[in-house]
């Protein structure tokens, strides 16, 4: 078994190397990207948008893109976003039951994308230019924080957890002067895995807050559009 | 008035001085080469047609009306554009002795007209009968209409001509009156733009022809030329469709005492020609004859006038270069009628010229090639008149093995007269294909003369009738059946075992076959022992024979170390957008040509591959020598396509050698970009508003986006040539579903530049 692993390990170690050194135009020559991205979703589940919750969502991050084929590239992305979530607790969370809707939480996102592009199968564009397509895999983790009423103190964390995604991105890739690469993109993701809450303790607040968190976060992947802004070396 | 004496002073002074220096050049036509360019390179040549057009519309009056001045811009962008590509077409050349001499004679008849600037011709290697005025003062003749010529006279009258055209500025008018009638008719006709629209723009030329005529005849008659040129001009103008010669046509110049044609491959009657029932109805020049009235009418003036006033010598000089050009034009075009029976009539006047029978045999030889590979053309004889038809008909006759032998005959009969590298290079490229039909090579041809009996059989097969009182179709030996390679396909029974019922032909055409196969391995007994011919042999055998299988394979186009330069032409971009009235968008596709000429250049660089790029950007006007490698190169690219890249002996072999050696590269790339935007019919839209209907609502904002957008399509494309033998070494060719984005396109130019690299690195 150890063997095995072994081998498995030095496989991957040579085929990604091969990967990575393969000959393969690129632009120019220019095989790696890194850039500063920024996104936007619409809020869907917000529909009253109360203050401080917006109609949209942001997000800002930055990602490295690597060609490995005429026209794959493979990409890691870290991306941050705040949202801010009215939770209606219902009867769930008892201690505050007469506040209702009043309750606002921030949720911080971290999302570590990891996606493999290939430029889109009708035309021939070469990677990194022109229209693409992604497959991509993100895994998440985020933090609770109770954003409006402060009841237990400004940086008290409710909750945090992860989760895992599964997702597509559509997007078009531009050169400026040979160095700076411009990307816009649109992308849905779907939440495939609901990691087991941190510090979960059973109470029906955890519980809640981790459903509530969930569909908030799969709100947010429905449909987010990103630029990009990179420099190709 | 003392403008004018001025004007006659300064001609008389130039054509003193300069006149033997310039037309009394020694051409070597036993080695003849195309007409060249020299001096310095006119801005014309050079500019870009975009600037060419705004300098043209800077100058439409603004006190013209709106229409007016619109129609004129448009005319001015399509005349920039379509001059500019005629120019750098590379069959127009400048200040070559043709040209020199024709521009002497617009310098005598310039004092005699009231034109504000004495225009330049230029000469378009053509062998058409033509010659055109531009809006901007060029004149262009083809060689093909000096070649018919007879007298300078007869070219002063043409010129005279096109300078009424460029005077009255004709060419510009007929766009306007075209395009106004056309928007009435739109109007009247709800956009149909009828048959009838059409034949009276050709009134509009017919009138400017005859308006032509007339002045022209005006300034004409006031030279010291004959005015009864002008009625011998008219004459060569009918005759136009005809060949500069009418000399007899003797099948006896493509035989030998062992090589007999039968005698149903020879036509023994020519079909008259079409001239003499020519009808104008439906042409935009008027019927010769009117013309001619029309000018009797005026009254012929001096008619015992000169027929040579500049030089009669040049002209001569000229006349005789364009037929020359008019055999390898011909050559080039792949027209193997009019390319051999122009020089056989030369060779009846120039017996010992090795030029000719060099072209000739490259004919042949081509011929045979493009028999192998099924390219030649389907009834080659009822396209020319005269004589000609029977070398038309002959070559249809011949077929793939009568065509190599013939080629691989004549080749040697040339190169035993005249000892040289081309020839003998040709010989064992024609050796390669008798190898194709002739398995055995040499050794299926017998060293024996060619019986009396078998020629008296093939001068027999004279109709199919004879035959078939003679003979039935079970004479036909089976096991000689089977070799049915000689029978044309159409006539091979559809399924073995079944027989079709023979036709008189088909019996006639099998006797002749197997008949001529049979005497085919009598063709060389002369010289079949000969060293010369046995070594050429033996040389050309590694041309194209495997060396561990010993069998015949195509040449090889790989790169070999002439490989490491490679030489870019000038590349193709075209930008054309199906929903405009005027399709091709003029300026965007020379911005976008100027674009991918840079990206070239920056690609190659940087996939560090030796390059030289010919292209008209990068051209200097003192350049002159690369203008005329393009040109010669531009012929060869077209040849080439016209061959499917299936000839390795070219029409200009010697030139594209030292084109090759100068250069330091056998291989040459053609680049391009074409850009299309697709005109979107109602169909697609009912099919994407059913779609809308259909699909769930998440997908109508694809839908939407595919009715609003445009539907383009930008190929990206790439071939390399080897100059040696005309073969493709590598393509590519890329579609992109969008606009032409210059990020795209440098980025496939480059990935082109890494295919052409790996070429080169394969061959190490």
């Amino acid at each position: 078994m150890r063997t095995l692993k072994i081998l498995l390990v030095f496989n991957l170690i040579i085929g990604s190397s091969f990967i990575l050194f393969a000959q393969v135009p690129g632009y120019m020559g220019k095989r790696t990207s890194v850039y500063i991205t920024s996104g936007i979703a619409p809020n869907f589940l917000n529909i009253d948008f109360v203050p401080p919750s917006t109609p949209f969502d942001i997000s800002y991050g930055l990602g490295i893109d690597h060609v490995v084929a005429k026209k794959i590239s493979v990409g890691l992305e870290y991306r941050r976003l705040n949202s801010f979530v009215p939770f209606d607790f219902d009867n769930t969370f008892e201690e505050v039951e007469n506040k209702g809707r009043d309750y606002y939480y921030a949720s911080k996102t971290n999302v570590l994308k990891f996606s493999v592009a290939s430029t889109t199968f009708k035309s021939d564009y070469l990677a990194p230019v022109g229209k693409y397509f992604s497959a991509n895999v993100l895994f998440l983790t985020y933090n609770v924080y109770d954003a409006k009423n402060h009841i237990f103190g400004d940086n008290y964390r409710f909750y945090r957890g992860g989760t895992m995604a599964t997702g597509l991105t559509f997007g078009n890739k531009y050169i400026l002067g040979d160095r700076l690469i411009f990307d816009y993109s649109i992308s849905s993701a779907y939440i495939i895995v609901d990691f087991e809450p941190a510090n979960s303790d059973g109470s029906s607040l955890r519980r809640e807050m981790f459903k509530s968190v969930n569909s908030r976060l799969q709100n947010y992947f429905i449909i987010n559009g990103s630029v990009s802004l990179g420099y190709l070396f | 008035m003392i403008k004018r004496i001025t004007k006659h002073f300064s001609v008389l002074l130039f054509l003193l001085v300069c006149g033997n220096t310039l037309f009394g050049q020694e051409i070597d036509f036993n080695n003849y080469s195309t007409i060249t360019s020299s001096g310095t390179l006119p801005d014309e040549f050079s500019s870009s047609s975009t600037k060419k057009y705004y300098t043209r519309k800077d100058r439409i009056s603004k006190k013209e009306a709106r229409k007016i001045r619109k129609l004129k811009g448009e005319f001015y962008l399509e005349s920039a554009f379509a001059i500019d590509d005629l120019l750098k077409s590379g069959r127009v050349v400048y200040n070559d002795t043709i040209g020199r001499y024709l521009n002497s004679i617009v310098a005598y008849l310039y004092p005699f007209t009231d034109l504000e600037k004495q225009p330049t011709v230029y000469v378009i290697k053509s062998n058409y009968a033509n010659a055109f005025a531009t809006d901007d003062g060029q004149l262009l003749v083809t060689t093909g209409l000096i070649a018919r010529l007879n007298t300078e006279a007869e070219l002063a009258f043409v010129l005279c001509h096109e300078m009424v055209h460029f005077k009255k500025k004709h060419s510009i008018d007929i766009f306007i009156q075209k395009k106004v009638r056309t928007s009435k008719d739109y109007g009247e006709n709800g956009g149909y733009e009828s048959t009838l629209t059409f034949l009276s723009n050709a009134v509009y030329s017919k009138e400017k022809e005859f308006e032509a005529d007339k002045l022209g005849y005006a300034t004409f008659s006031r030279t010291k030329y004959s005015s009864k040129n002008v009625l011998q001009a008219f004459e060569v103008l009918r005759r136009s469709s005809l060949p500069f010669d009418s000399t007899f046509f003797d099948i006896s110049f493509f035989e030998t005492k062992n090589l007999v044609w039968p005698k149903s491959y020879i036509l023994s009657k020519v079909s008259k020609p079409r001239f003499e029932e020519e009808d104008d109805k439906n042409s935009t020049h008027p019927n010769i004859s009117k013309r001619v009235l029309a000018i009797t009418e005026i009254g012929l003036g001096n008619t015992i006038g000169e027929d040579f006033i500049v030089s009669e010598d040049a002209f001569l000089l000229s006349k005789k270069i364009s037929q020359f050009e008019f055999c390898r034009l011909a050559l080039l075009n792949a027209d193997f009628s009019s390319c051999i029976y122009a020089s056989y009539c030369l060779l009846k006047r120039y017996p010992d010229n090795k030029f000719l029978m060099t072209v000739i045999s490259k004919a042949l030889y081509s011929l045979s090639r493009s028999k192998k590979n099924r390219h030649e053309k389907e009834s080659d004889d009822k396209r020319f008149e005269g004589e000609q038809q029977k070398i038309g008909f002959f070559l249809n006759k011949l077929r793939e093995k009568d065509a190599a032998v013939l080629s691989t005959d004549f080749c040697w009969r040339t190169c035993s007269k005249y000892d040289d590298k081309e020839v003998n290079t040709l010989l064992q490229h024609s050796f390669y294909n008798v190898s194709l039909n002739f398995y055995e090579g040499l050794d299926a041809f017998y060293n024996a003369p060619l019986p009396d009996s078998i020629i008296n059989e093939l001068k027999d097969f004279t109709s199919g009738e004879t035959i078939l009182k003679d003979t039935s179709t079970s004479l036909i030996p089976k096991k000689t059946f089977l070799h049915v390679d000689l029978i044309t396909p159409k006539r091979i029974p559809n399924e073995i075992g079944i027989r079709k019922p023979f036709e008189k032909e088909d019996v006639e055409d099998f006797l002749v076959s197997s008949t001529l196969a049979n005497a085919l391995k009598y063709a060389f007994a002369e010289y079949i022992t000969d060293t010369g011919f046995a070594n050429s042999y033996s040389r050309s055998v590694p041309l194209f024979t495997s060396k561990k299988k010993g069998q015949i394979v195509e040449y090889n186009n790989r790169l070999d170390d002439s490989g490491k330069n490679i030489v870019f032409l000038s590349p193709l971009s075209l930008s054309i957008d199906a929903r405009k009235n005027k399709p091709l968008r003029l300026i965007a596709g020379e911005r976008d040509l100027f674009t991918l000429t840079s990206q070239i250049d920056f690609c190659a660089s940087a996939a560090k591959i030796s390059h030289t790029i010919l292209a008209e950007k990068n051209i200097g006007q003192k350049d002159i020598n690369s203008f005329n490698t393009l040109s010669i190169l531009k012929d060869w690219i077209g040849e080439s396509f016209m061959y499917e890249h299936q000839n390795p002996f070219p029409a200009d072999y010697s030139l594209l050698k030292n084109i090759s050696d100068t250069l330091n590269s056998s291989y040459v790339c053609l680049m391009g970009t074409v850009s299309f935007v697709e005109k979107k019919t109602e169909d697609y839209y009912q099919e994407n508003l059913v779609l809308g209907v259909v699909l769930p609502l998440v997908s109508w904002p694809f839908v939407l986006s595919n009715i609003i957008s445009k539907n383009q399509v930008t190929a990206h494309f790439m071939i390399l040539l080897d100059l040696k033998t005309g073969g493709v070494v590598t393509k590519d060719l890329r579609l992109i579903k969008a606009k032409n984005r210059k990020d795209v396109s440098k980025s496939t130019v480059y990935d082109f530049m890494l295919k052409i690299k790996k070429a080169q690195l394969e061959n190490q």
